[in-house]
């Protein structure tokens, strides 16, 4: 296990950010760290990072828990912060020199860490550029080059994509799927379900500072009540027969749109019947498919549609 | 260490790549000292009580009226003394100024209204710091004798006040070796002072952005203590300020200015690093007790431009009241502009760089200390 934490608890005053938050990242996995505003994503992460002293629990790095802020641990840690942590007036060059000597990496190793690092996000070329001459896509990518200068075994991203163009985005994705592929262990916090679902083979929801669910996307679906609503991929235009379908036994609801037929059943069972009232009435489909809960619905499902501004 | 380095270095480039900073740094001292010192040098004045002590070497009666009327005027703080009294107090700068009435003033006062001989010489005598205020004295003594000398001489002294009045004055340093006061060499270390605690407001409010944008929390992602950030910025606002006080005085070298190091450079360098430092921990320290940039900023150089007024880097020190003489010593910088003084103008040896190195050093101690205790990664 490259990263793992035991519960972990932080209080500020009275307000309880994180309590009790265990996860762990293994090599070449990532894990999504996902929650509301205010549910103790940053507390966690600035304690796994070592920024912050946890009040109690582990933060165990390759196995050895991590001590204070000089601890060497440190150096197996990548932290991409979600701010464009950049100095903007000097070169992309720079900025991992900077950076890389803070991990004590020698001049020579440095310039090839700096060179690997640019060459992975695509930078190469605008190395020597100073930085407030990029686009913002450019300064994410960048942001995640200096996390990665040291060579670190597990890379902590919070929420890297903010603000950042489709091509951008995409181009990230390539980057850190590169990196799982060589062994790195990721912890990936966002509000993008989509890319958690892309990314994490393992999904942590957290909300109120506890793990309020911990497994992956399959398991995750078992912890919502399955959806009753059969869909179906129809041939051709047009359904003469769909308020004939309305009054058909078992179904609740029925609606077409773009070619596809959404059918809210009272029992799934009832599935069958549909598809043979759709057979009688000679309409063709090609697909059909209940409606599965993706991440958005189980999130929404596990921590409320409440608003939270915190 | 290297982390320690590669702090320092950051800091330096980023300052270098600020070109506002730069200009701040270098050139706007360089043009406000050139002009402060085009008009300070051999000119000014101030409307404070004096102390002073009148000669008086005429044993007429009416000489003696002179006496009287120039201790009755309260500006000059006046009481009498022999010349060796009073000439021993000039040199120790214990006093302002010395008047010194002649011998047979009265009487050749007389001669020279009526055009029998040659006026008498009224001497006036001030340490080399304080030969602005002899011109204020003149005026005053011209209106003092005037009543003195009108009911002397009567209508004579009418006739010849046509013709200017019927003696002359002098004014003279007296000091022991001293060179006279140099509004130029002061004027470069009032705006050099100025500046860089100026820069030291800029350093605060640019560590409070790196806070704000999330640079300090990548830095703290590091294994790095916070001993060392708080050290590197300490030293690298240091060196800044050292360069661009060195090239100040590169500058008041030049033929524009003619300001020279007179007295020890080892305590010029004593004093000017020493200060360096010193405005370097107080922007540290400031920054560790700002919230924002902005709010910082304002904060900030409202307390350094009171600072450098009352360090006497506007206006020389010896203009302010006794009072506020003392009372400024508590104030760091007035130790940084007394040095730079004593080294340029003065011509004072390495000795006298000690007493304010000292204060500047214990300054720097505590204010680093204070600052190292505050400082907070994160907001």
């Amino acid at each position: 296990m490259l990263l793992e934490t035991k519960g972990l608890r932080k209080k500020f005053g009275d307000l309880t950010a994180v309590d009790g938050v265990s996860l762990a990242v293994e090599a070449g996995s990532c894990t999504g760290l996902l929650g509301p505003n205010g549910a103790g994503k940053t507390t966690t992460v600035s304690m796994i990072a070592g920024l912050l002293a946890p009040d109690s629990g582990q933060v165990l790095i390759g196995g050895e828990a991590l001590r204070g802020e000089t601890d060497p641990r440190k150096r197996k840690i990548g932290l991409v912060p979600q701010d464009i942590a950049l100095y903007e007036d000097l070169t992309a060059r720079d900025n991992l020199g900077i950076f890389g000597a803070l991990y004590e990496l020698d001049p020579t190793d440095l310039d090839h860490a700096a060179k690997a690092a640019l060459e992975l996000v695509g930078l190469a070329d605008r190395a020597a550029d100073k930085v407030k001459t990029y686009s913002g896509g450019m300064k994410r990518r960048l942001n995640l080059a200096v996390a990665l200068i040291h060579d670190p075994d597990v890379l902590i991203l919070d929420e890297p994509t903010v603000g950042v163009d489709p091509q951008s985005r995409s181009a990230i994705f390539d980057n850190l799927e590169t990196l799982l592929a060589r062994g790195k262990g990721i912890l990936y916090t966002t509000h993008y379900m989509e890319e958690a679902e892309r990314l994490c083979e393992r999904i942590v929801i957290v909300d109120h500072g506890k793990v309020i669910a911990d497994d992956n996307l399959r398991g995750l679906e078992k912890l919502v009540p399955p959806t009753r609503t059969l869909l179906v991929d129809l041939d051709g235009d047009g359904a003469p027969w769909l308020a004939e379908l309305r009054a058909f036994a078992g179904v609740e609801g029925a609606d077409v749109g773009d070619g596809r037929l959404a059918v809210k059943l009272v029992d799934l069972a009832r599935a069958p019947a549909v598809l043979g009232f759709l057979t009688d009435k000679q309409q063709a489909f090609h697909h059909f498919a209940t409606e599965r809960a993706d991440l958005e619905a189980i999130f929404l499902q596990l921590t409320g549609r409440k608003l939270r501004d915190a | 260490m290297r982390a320690l380095l590669a702090l320092i270095k950051k800091d330096i480039r980023t300052f270098r790549a600020d070109r506002r900073a730069v200009i701040v740094s270098f050139a706007v001292p360089a043009v406000l000292a050139m002009m402060f010192g085009f008009v300070f040098r051999g000119s000014g004045g101030r409307d404070i009580k004096l102390h002073s002590r009148i000669v008086n070497l005429d044993a007429s009666p009416a000489s003696q009226r002179i006496v009287e009327a120039l201790v009755a005027v309260p500006l000059l703080g006046a009481a009498q003394a022999t010349q060796a009294e009073a000439e021993k107090l000039v040199r120790q700068d214990d006093i302002d100024l010395a008047i010194v009435i002649p011998e047979s003033f009265i009487a050749k006062a007389k001669a020279a209204s009526g055009g029998q001989g040659p006026k008498p010489e009224i001497r006036l005598l001030a340490p080399p710091t304080h030969m602005m205020e002899l011109r204020i004295v003149e005026g005053v003594l011209g209106k003092t004798l005037v009543g003195v000398l009108g009911t002397e001489l009567g209508a004579e002294y009418v006739r010849c006040a046509t013709d200017g009045v019927p003696y002359t004055t002098e004014q003279a340093s007296i000091s022991g070796g001293e060179p006279q006061y140099d509004g130029a060499a002061h004027a470069l270390a009032g705006m050099g002072v100025q500046f860089i605690l100026i820069g030291a407001v800029d350093a605060a409010v640019r560590m409070l952005d790196e806070r704000q944008r999330g640079l300090l929390r990548r830095v703290h992602a590091a294994p790095i203590a916070r001993s060392t950030l708080v050290l590197s910025r300490l030293l690298s606002g240091a060196l800044i300020a050292l360069v661009v006080l060195l090239f100040l005085y590169a500058f008041g070298a030049t033929p524009v200015m003619n300001v020279r190091i007179r007295g020890s450079q080892l305590g010029f360098g004593l004093v000017a690093a020493t200060f360096a430092l010193m405005a370097s921990a107080l922007g540290l320290l400031i920054a560790t007790f700002g919230k924002t940039p902005q709010a910082t900023r304002g904060v900030g150089i409202f307390i350094i431009l009171v600072a450098t007024m009352l360090s006497g880097a506007w206006f020389p020190a010896f203009l302010f009241p006794g009072w506020m003489q003392t009372a400024t010593k508590f104030v760091p910088s007035r130790w940084a502009v007394d040095g730079l003084d004593d080294m340029t103008y003065k011509g004072l040896g390495l000795e006298s760089a000690l007493q304010p190195a000292g204060v500047l050093l214990l300054a720097a101690v505590i204010f680093g200390a204070w600052a190292a205790w505050r400082f907070k990664w994160e907001e």
